[in-house]
Formats: structure tokens, C-alpha cells, sequence
């Protein structure tokens, strides 16, 4: 092979820049947050002490709240609309702080804490959540 | 140099055609692959995106959201210090004491700085010195709409223009649009500059323009905006579009003007010179 000892240890460089990440992290796996519900919260919504069921199924809202909370943004935005009817025919208000929020109160434990360990950062709390964020920091 | 490989089809096990055949079969097959994926992510966005987003009954409803400031009146009461702290306490409009950087929703200005084109040399005193609310003219031809790259600046049916801060970014364009300084820019995390953060709003964030709304969010409960509410009755809100609304009506009462008409934007905020009972 030509230069083929330069090529081989270059290729050996590069991959272990690459794999770098798998091997630091070697058996440092966290176990996955425990998702707790603010029942106290939830059954204040509800009005019957019991927490109500989300506005989706559970398995959907987790992983699909995104798309969810986006088209909710949308449709209250840009196209004035105010509630939305659920598959199981119950009808929300479509409001991040005042629908969601209001049952799930523990943002920290609800919210964050899955967010830190999947490491995304949705800037909803940037506006959103705003007496909450200032007043917890 | 090394010979470069020069064996033809017949000599590797694998007729030209062969392989052009088995590229042909895996590229299909990848193809096949991504359409399926394509078809379930498409399966479970129509799953949400199915159910009916419903308008709640007590929405306020207009084909043209209009506001009628009696000025005389406003200067009378003297009220307009209330009516910017509950606008600006209510929508979290932080608090900057830098004109430059500053961010408002509701402001007063004197005739000269508001009606630039209508000011005289020689005018009345008592309309000279009059103070005029300033606030987002709810354009009917809203140059800040055009220029938007991104629209989060748009138009809605009703007449009123609103801001989707999701997608603002900052680019200013709306700003430089304006002819009446209805927008503001957060320069800053605005945060740190509210004294009490409302919950019932949210905040803005760094790099976002904002300006009045004629609180969308009220009117979808059916509420009059704040500066109605707190004025007393100087500022008259309604349907320009229906004759027989309460700003139709202010409007027959007396000379009313708005600003820089000339430009062709068609402003939705009229200013009453005349009050609505005769001189005293």
C-alpha cells in the first residue's frame, strides 16, 4: 500500500477521535429518570381528587408532545383558535402554561429532568413558565 | 506505478451487467425502506393533527378591530399613566430606561411628535398640549407584514396585526417598516427588567420584537383590552366594519384624525380632537 503506514496510523487517529465519546463514557450509563405526576395538582384540575387522564394517551404524549405542543402553538397563534377536542372527545384549552402547567406543577421533576438526561433544551422556558423560572432561579 | 486493475467483467466472477442490476436492486430497496418510514411518520402526525381545533363561544369577534381615543377626554381624566402600567404590567413588557433600547407597548407623545404632518405653526394651545397615546396603528396595509421574513409578523382576519415570537428573529425589517415606532426589540433578556412577572402572559426572550396585540388573549375570552378597560371610557373599541358599534358611534361624535394617513397604511387607532359633548 502506498504510505501505507502514514495511512494506517492516521486512520487509527481519526478513529479514535471518532469513538472517543463511546469510550469515555464507557459504563457510565444513568439509569433513565423516574417521571413523577404532581397528583396533588393533577386532582385540583380534575376537581375529583383523582388526577385525570392527559390529553393524549400517556404513550403518545411522551413521544409525541412535541408535535403536539407545536401544533397547539400554531392553531392559537396564527389561527385563533382556542380548545382542542382530545381522540377521546374531552376538550382542552390549548395553553402550555394554563392547561399543561396547571396539572403538571412540578416542572422540575416533570419537565427537566428528562430533558437534562436526553440532553435537549426546548426554549419554551424562555417565555413560558416565566414567574415559575424567575422565582425558582 | 502501480498497474492500476484492468480485469474486465468476464475475469471477476461478475458481468458488468450483473452489478448495474444488483446497484439497481439495493438502491430500490433502500428507496423502500425510507418511503416506509415516510409513511409512518406521516401515519402518526395525521393521528394529532386529525381532531378539530374548536374557537371557545365567548370569543370576541370583529371584521375590524378599530380603536377611538377621545384625547380631550384621556387628558381630562388624566388617567394614562394607569392605562400604560396596566398594559405593560399585564404583557410583561420589561422596563428599560434607555431610549434606544426601551421597550414599549403604549406611550404618550405631544401633537408635534405624533402628527408630524398635521402640525401647524400657529394652533391652538389646548391641542398643542395635549398628550396622545401612542400604540401599534393595527395597519389595514401593514408594512411590517410585507417585509417579514419569517412572518411572524401577519395579519389576521379581524384587522389585527399580532406577533408569533416563536418565529421572530430579530431581524428588525418590521422595525425599519413601521412609520409610527410601534415596535420594540428585546436587546436584552427582558427578564431581569419586569418587576413581577404575570403568569397570566408569557414573557418575550432575547432578540425578539414585540408591540401592542390588542390583547388577542383577552378577546378570546370576550374581554375588552386593558387600556379600554383602565381608561374610563376615553378609549372606545369595536367593529369598524359594523355601523352600529361603539366606535362607529364615537366616530359620528366629532373631527377625528389618525396618523400619517397620507402614507396609505390605513391605521386602525383614531385619535377624537373633539370631544364628544360640545365645549363646556
Amino acid at each position: 500500500m502506498y504510505k501505507g503506514a502514514r495511512v494506517l496510523a492516521f486512520l487509527l487517529v481519526f478513529l479514535s477521535i471518532v469513538t472517543a465519546p463511546l469510550f469515555l463514557n464507557w459504563g457510565k450509563t444513568t439509569a433513565a429518570p423516574e417521571i413523577t405526576v404532581d397528583k396533588q395538582a393533577a386532582g385540583r384540575v380534575s376537581g375529583q381528587g383523582g388526577a385525570v387522564a392527559c390529553v393524549e394517551p400517556v404513550e403518545i404524549m411522551s413521544s409525541e408532545h412535541m408535535q403536539l405542543l407545536g401544533s397547539w402553538r400554531d392553531l392559537v397563534v396564527r389561527e385563533g383558535k382556542t380548545h382542542y377536542v382530545s381522540s377521546d372527545g374531552r376538550m382542552f384549552e390549548m395553553s402550555l402554561d394554563d392547561s399543561c402547567l396547571s396539572c403538571h406543577s412540578n416542572r422540575e421533576e416533570f419537565c427537566d429532568s428528562c430533558h437534562e438526561y436526553m440532553s435537549v433544551e426546548p426554549s419554551c422556558w424562555n417565555c413560558h413558565d416565566g414567574a415559575q423560572t424567575i422565582g425558582g432561579e | 506505478m502501480r498497474e492500476l486493475s484492468t480485469s474486465g467483467p468476464g475475469d471477476t466472477g461478475m458481468a458488468r451487467r450483473d452489478f448495474v442490476t444488483s446497484g439497481i436492486v439495493i438502491l430500490a430497496a433502500g428507496m423502500a425502506g425510507l418511503g416506509g418510514t415516510g409513511a409512518l411518520v406521516g401515519c402518526t402526525q395525521v393521528a394529532l393533527s386529525d381532531k378539530s381545533a374548536v374557537v371557545a363561544d365567548e370569543a370576541a369577534e370583529a371584521g375590524h378591530w378599530g380603536l377611538v381615543i377621545d384625547v380631550a377626554k384621556l387628558n381630562a381624566e388624566g388617567n394614562f399613566g394607569r392605562i400604560k402600567a396596566a398594559c405593560h404590567q399585564k404583557h410583561n413588557v420589561p422596563l428599560i430606561h434607555d431610549a434606544k433600547t426601551e421597550v414599549k407597548w403604549i406611550w404618550a407623545e405631544s401633537f408635534e411628535h405624533s402628527f408630524i404632518d398635521l402640525e401647524n405653526t400657529y394652533m391652538n394651545k389646548s391641542i398643542k398640549d395635549l398628550e396622545f397615546p401612542m400604540l401599534c396603528n393595527h395597519c389595514e396595509n401593514p408594512v411590517c407584514v410585507r417585509v417579514c421574513p419569517t412572518q411572524a409578523t401577519f395579519q389576521r382576519p379581524d384587522g389585527i396585526v399580532d406577533m408569533d415570537y416563536h418565529r421572530c428573529i430579530g431581524c428588525r425589517f418590521c422595525m425599519t417598516g413601521c412609520p409610527f415606532n410601534a415596535r420594540s426589540l428585546n436587546f436584552y433578556d427582558p427578564r431581569p427588567y419586569i418587576g413581577e412577572v404575570d403568569p397570566g402572559y408569557p414573557t418575550r426572550t432575547k432578540g425578539v420584537v414585540e408591540k401592542c396585540n390588542f390583547c388577542v388573549e383577552r378577546l378570546k375570552q370576550g374581554l375588552a383590552p386593558y387600556c379600554v378597560e383602565e381608561s374610563n371610557g376615553s378609549f372606545v373599541f369595536g367593529d369598524l366594519d359594523d355601523p352600529g358599534s361603539d366606535v362607529r358611534k364615537a366616530l359620528e361624535t366629532g373631527f377625528s384624525i389618525r396618523r400619517r394617513v397620507s402614507l396609505g397604511t390605513g391605521p386602525s387607532v383614531y385619535y377624537l380632537v373633539e370631544g364628544g359633548e360640545p365645549d363646556a
